[in-house]
């Protein structure tokens, strides 16, 4: 049998066993579950080496790029945490690690997911679209920072205006959110039944050949 | 009241066929292309034959009925405007989809491997990863995927930086298109467009309304439009009718599920109002 039909075969067998867990419960499903897991250790722990053979110890071995032998000392200390006595020695990688992935990512972080986000909501409102997005922003910060300010909207008998603006745009605020998580929850709902789709397309389009 | 007590295998069953009968009877439901499709669009039009284009290709079995038709079909777009390819991955399983690519797309349209497509091997790291390649190419990656050096791909040797990449395309279900917007788009410029699962939206969206992305494909929906613009139907415009008869089912079940709902709200009041007399 050729092997692209035989894997079909096993990845059909595999989503109908999957799928079979919506009736109910039962031993195929558990065991192509745990087939799942194990091939996917599998996988990441060949790819996982490859990935380390490739970017360190090949380098050393080879002599090009000597340094790779701290990365590859910090890694293996990674490892003493299975030692009682030594498990502290790997919070030094550990903290190593923060501390790159911590300045790497900040630079970026700063200038793409604050400034600029900030200043895409600083817009002149020209139409509704830019309307939505100022109101928007600014009834959500009020929500998070003056619903409970002393005296505030949950203070009963303070009616004064300074109260009732940021009470009504924290309100306003609380819808604008529910609208968002609205728009979360059918966003998902539009992916799961785009998984869903795939794996229908899969067995009777490219398994039983019924669909094109 | 008994309707809020239906077994909820009889709910699945209904999806299944819901979502069976458009596949096998195709009803051609109405497709609009939205604004962050067609931006994506314009981009690859706008770029001149010979462009490198970037693909960080995340796409694995978890995400591949949404992720993969959008990936294909922007590949096949470079491919037919004559722009090079880099794929690259920072998930273990993408570089099997990237060699699909290689054999299935490109090479059949005559790419030269080496020349005119090159697939990288998966990189560890993340966004420290995505942060290297971004700043030393060619060091990232001394061979290719297959075990070749880079030394012996002439494509290769054209990319120093993301300085040299015209166009950067994410395929993902995570955060690699944040990884990019901050490390890329924001410290090279280089234009960005990203292909997520439909639930990315709210993730997605505030970076392409700010315009860090240059363009937004949303789940299947989003490869189905692309595949509009290039006419090249394919898997995510043969699912739009499915996609669209499961909503309408969705939402028949929770306004069904609602009205019901006061329904039985209002006589447990009346019950209670009752018992208080």
């Amino acid at each position: 049998m050729d092997l692209k039909v035989l894997g079909t075969w096993v990845a059909a067998i595999a989503t109908l066993s999957v799928y079979s867990y919506l009736y109910k419960e039962n031993a195929l499903f558990r065991a192509v579950e745990y087939i799942l897991v194990g091939l996917t250790t599998a996988h990441l722990t060949v790819m996982g080496y490859q990935n380390v053979f490739d970017v360190a110890i090949k380098p050393v071995m080879t002599g090009t790029k000597t340094l790779m032998i701290v990365p590859i000392i910090l890694g293996l200390l990674l490892y003493t945490r299975w030692s009682k006595q030594y498990s502290w020695v790997s919070r030094i990688p550990v903290s190593f690690m923060i501390a790159v992935a911590a300045a790497v990512t900040i630079t970026g972080n700063i200038d793409a997911s604050f400034m600029r986000q900030v200043r895409a909501t600083m817009v002149p409102i020209k139409d509704f679209n830019t309307f939505v997005v100022v109101a928007g922003t600014i009834s959500t910060l009020m929500y998070f920072f003056f619903m409970t300010i002393p005296g505030g909207s949950r203070a009963e008998g303070n009616k004064g205006i300074l109260v009732r603006i940021l009470s009504g745009g924290g309100e306003l605020g609380r819808w604008v959110m529910m609208i968002a998580f609205g728009a979360t929850f059918g966003s998902g709902v539009m992916s799961r039944i785009g998984l869903f789709i795939g794996r229908v397309q899969f067995l009777f389009g490219d398994w039983l050949h019924m669909i094109k | 009241m008994n309707m809020l007590k239906t077994d909820i295998r009889i709910l699945h069953a209904i999806l299944v066929l819901v979502i069976l009968f458009p596949l096998f009877r195709p009803m051609g439901l109405p497709l609009t292309i939205t604004k962050p499709v067609k931006d994506a669009y314009d981009l690859v039009e706008s770029l001149p034959k010979g462009s490198i284009v970037l693909h960080a290709n995340d796409v694995a079995p978890s995400n591949e009925a949404e992720n993969w038709c959008q990936l294909l079909a922007m590949v096949k777009h470079n491919v037919a405007k004559g722009h090079r390819i880099i794929l690259v991955s920072t998930v273990a399983e993408g570089p099997m989809y990237s060699d699909r690519i290689r054999r299935e797309v490109a090479e059949p349209a005559g790419y030269v491997y080496g020349k005119d497509i090159v697939v990288l091997p998966y990189r560890a790291g993340n966004e420290t990863a995505v942060t290297a390649l971004a700043e030393d190419f060619q060091g990232s990656y001394r061979a290719d995927y297959y075990g070749t050096p880079s030394s012996q791909l002439s494509l290769m040797q054209e990319v120093k930086s993301m300085k040299d990449i015209a166009m950067v395309g994410c395929w993902t279900s995570g955060d690699l298109g944040l990884w990019y917007i901050r490390q890329v788009e924001a410290k090279y410029k280089t234009p960005t467009v990203t292909g997520i699962v439909a639930v990315g939206l709210t993730l997605y969206g505030p970076f392409q309304a700010s315009g860090q992305l240059k363009g937004l494909l949303l789940g299947q929906a989003g490869a189905a439009e692309y595949e509009t613009l290039i006419k090249s139907p394919g898997k995510g415009l043969a699912a739009m009718d499915a996609q669209s008869m499961g909503h309408l089912y969705m939402v028949l079940l929770i306004v069904i599920a609602n009205i019901f709902y006061f329904q039985a709200k209002r006589q447990s009041a009346a019950a209670a109002g009752k018992g208080a007399r």
